[in-house]
């Protein structure tokens, strides 16, 4: 670009600039601790304000430090610093905004890594401007005339949560357990298994981090480029070394980037990993300004804080443009206690949950899912036809199988029907076991599925299921593409398709 | 909290001796000493004492503080003296090498009128950025 063009253009850009003088409000830092910043002064203020702490030094492209009003007082307004605040002294000028907390909402967000604030982590230069939009990080949740209900399956790839805890565009679907049973594992393959749908129908993926550790961040972030899922996916991180207030916007500025995508008519993804953090980080603020404490010193309005995040996640109706918002929050349990503060508020926010045992992890049940109190609430309207006719009579198996899991000890001794039950439960059991990374589309799920339900694994040993479902997979794929493709079009599993489908499995089987 | 405990109190202090004759002023502090003392306060005496000097200085008058980078002129600092006489202000000046140039005025510590060189950079700045 010629050096004139370019002088023109910043003569214009200071000629346009407005520098007139105008009187603005301000106020005075009178203390400082805990990242809590009392002011004096700003008598204007309003509650969830975003204020800028002018910076004492001299130089002018020093940035002023966002804080985030919480307590308005009688003579002083408590803010909460987003940022560090090792620069803060006493004395310092405060000025409004008068805007609320906004984030940077767009399309040149896919496949960026950004803070809470929406500035970029991932040293790829700034946001591109073009399209760039601000979304404030608190927004109404759609009201009930501007939803439908949710129809459309958004596929996991994983087996159990596809056949037995389906989850649809639009629900809320917590992730429950210890730590280091596979929370997020889950998540991550939810978003890697959406490069298995167009890219037309393929939903946004936007995975928030909470406290967790940038070095894990880092990985997932690599895993996820290294499969190519980056490139419709968007990681905010307030990560374990960042300050409570981050850690405490982070969702909400997760759901705002999401929603953008959401209002113009497409689907969308949001993975809250972990509320538990996202708890504590409200506790620790709540506590610094005093606010009145509860149970477990928790404050009076945390049932508040989670619920009225996840109400923003919606399918929305087609008059709102019909676009979907799904939300995937994960909690961590202590020893497995499910029915503590935080947990129990969660799963009555939530469309269901996914509830991860430690003991069927230690038993090498992975995903350590435990089908008996996990639960979908949309349930089969979230799944195709075909996955429908599958599902079913799986339950059905499976529930039968964990009525008489414990005489599996004695199978000697029982009659003919009940060990067979047996012996079917523990192959369909077998079946369910899924490796990290290996997303199965949900074409192949019901081919899996109905080998294992209708009896064809019931003479083969155990070590040997494993085997057979990939050996399905394998002849499906390179040599039966026509079943799947005609499951994957019709969405359906017809009568003619399992025709097709029971002679390679006799096919199979009598080798 | 704590900053505030110390203005209520400067304030309930200021309004109650504004309203008596100055022969009373030993008698109202000796209770206000003692209402401290009652109410376990008496550690923030010295605070109390420090913002009372200032707001009793201050009382129905408004703070007019003039930041500058460098002392203000002769002629300027007239024009500032016949303001704040003429509007009912108590006037503090205040030298800031870093504003660069130009004046700032802040009103009753709320209101801040920015004509520093340095502010109007930094306007320049977040007009660049957005």
């Amino acid at each position: 670009m010629d050096r004139n063009h370019i002088f023109d253009i910043i003569k214009n850009q200071i000629q346009g600039a407005d520098l007139s003088v105008k009187g603005e409000e301000i106020g005075k830092v009178v203390s400082i601790g805990d990242d809590i910043i009392q002011i004096e002064g700003l008598p204007n203020a309003l509650v969830s304000e975003k204020i800028l702490i002018e910076p004492l030094s001299e130089k002018v492209t020093e940035e002023p430090i966002p804080a985030l009003v919480l307590n308005v007082e009688e003579y002083t307004v408590s803010a909460v610093v987003l940022g560090k605040s090792d620069k803060i002294k006493e004395g310092q000028i405060v000025r409004k905004t008068g805007q609320v907390l906004s984030v940077p909402v767009g399309e040149s967000l896919l496949g960026r890594v950004v803070n809470p604030l929406g500035e970029p982590l991932d040293g790829k230069g700034a946001l591109e401007k073009k399209g760039l939009e601000f979304f404030p990080i608190e927004r109404p949740a759609p009201s009930v005339l501007d939803r439908q209900s949710v129809k459309a399956p958004l596929g996991t790839g994983i087996k159990v949560i596809d056949g037995l805890i389906p989850i649809g565009r639009g629900q809320r679907e917590l992730i429950i357990g210890d730590r280091q049973i596979g929370k997020t594992a889950l998540a991550i393959d939810t978003i890697i298994n959406q490069l298995n749908e167009n890219s037309q129908n393929r939903p946004v993926c936007v995975y928030v981090a909470i406290g967790q550790k940038y070095s894990k961040v880092a990985n997932l972030v690599k895993e996820l480029q290294e499969r190519g899922a980056m490139e419709y996916s968007i990681v905010v991180v307030a990560g374990a070394s960042d300050p409570a207030s981050l850690w405490y916007i982070a969702p909400f500025a997760g759901c705002s980037i999401a929603e953008y995508f959401r209002d113009k008519g497409r689907d969308a993804l949001v993975i809250y990993d972990d509320l538990s953090k996202h708890a504590w980080g409200w506790r620790q603020i709540s506590l610094l300004v005093r606010r009145p404490s509860g149970r477990e010193a928790y404050p009076g309005d945390i049932f508040y804080l989670h619920s009225r995040l996840l109400e923003r996640a919606a399918k929305l109706s087609a008059e709102k443009g019909g676009g979907s918002l799904t939300a995937l929050p994960i909690i961590e349990t202590q020893l497995g206690d499910v029915a503590a503060y935080i947990p129990t508020n969660v799963i009555s926010i939530t469309d269901g949950q996914i509830y991860l045992e430690s003991d069927l992890f230690a038993k090498g049940q992975r995903p350590a899912v435990n089908i008996g109190l996990s639960v979908s609430r949309v349930g089969s309207s979230a799944q195709t036809k075909a996955m429908k006719k599958v599902a079913a009579r799986l339950k059905l198996e499976l529930a039968q199988y964990e009525e008489l899991a414990a005489f599996s000890q004695f199978a000697e001794d029982l009659d003919e029907a009940t060990r067979k039950r047996i012996e079917r439960g523990a192959r369909l059991t077998e079946l369910l076991k899924q490796n990290q990374y290996s997303t199965i589309p949900f074409e192949e799920q019901t081919c899996i599925f109905y080998m294992g339900i209708s009896g064809y694994l019931d003479a083969v040993p155990l070590h040997e299921v494993k085997k057979h479902e990939e050996k399905l997979r394998e002849i499906l794929k390179d040599r039966h593409g026509n079943i799947l493709d005609e499951i994957r079009k019709t969405k359906d599993f017809s009568e003619a398709t399992e025709a097709k489908l029971k002679k390679v499995l006799e096919g199979i089987m009598e080798k | 909290m704590l900053y505030n405990k110390v203005q209520t109190y400067t304030r309930a202090f200021v309004s109650a001796l504004e309203s008596v004759p100055e022969k009373k002023y030993p008698e109202h502090v000796a209770r206000f000493l003692i209402i401290l003392k009652k109410r376990g306060d008496m550690k923030l005496a010295g605070k109390i004492f420090q913002e009372f000097g200032k707001a009793w200085a201050r009382r129905g008058k408004r703070a007019l503080e003039v930041i500058s980078a460098k002392q203000l002129l002769e002629r300027e600092e007239r024009v500032v003296e016949l303001f704040s006489k003429e509007h009912n202000f108590l006037l503090t000046r205040r030298i800031v090498p870093e504003v660069k140039g130009g004046y700032a005025l802040i009103v009753n510590d709320t209101t801040l009128v920015d004509g520093t060189i340095r502010g109007k950079l930094r306007k320049l700045w977040q007009s660049f950025r957005f």
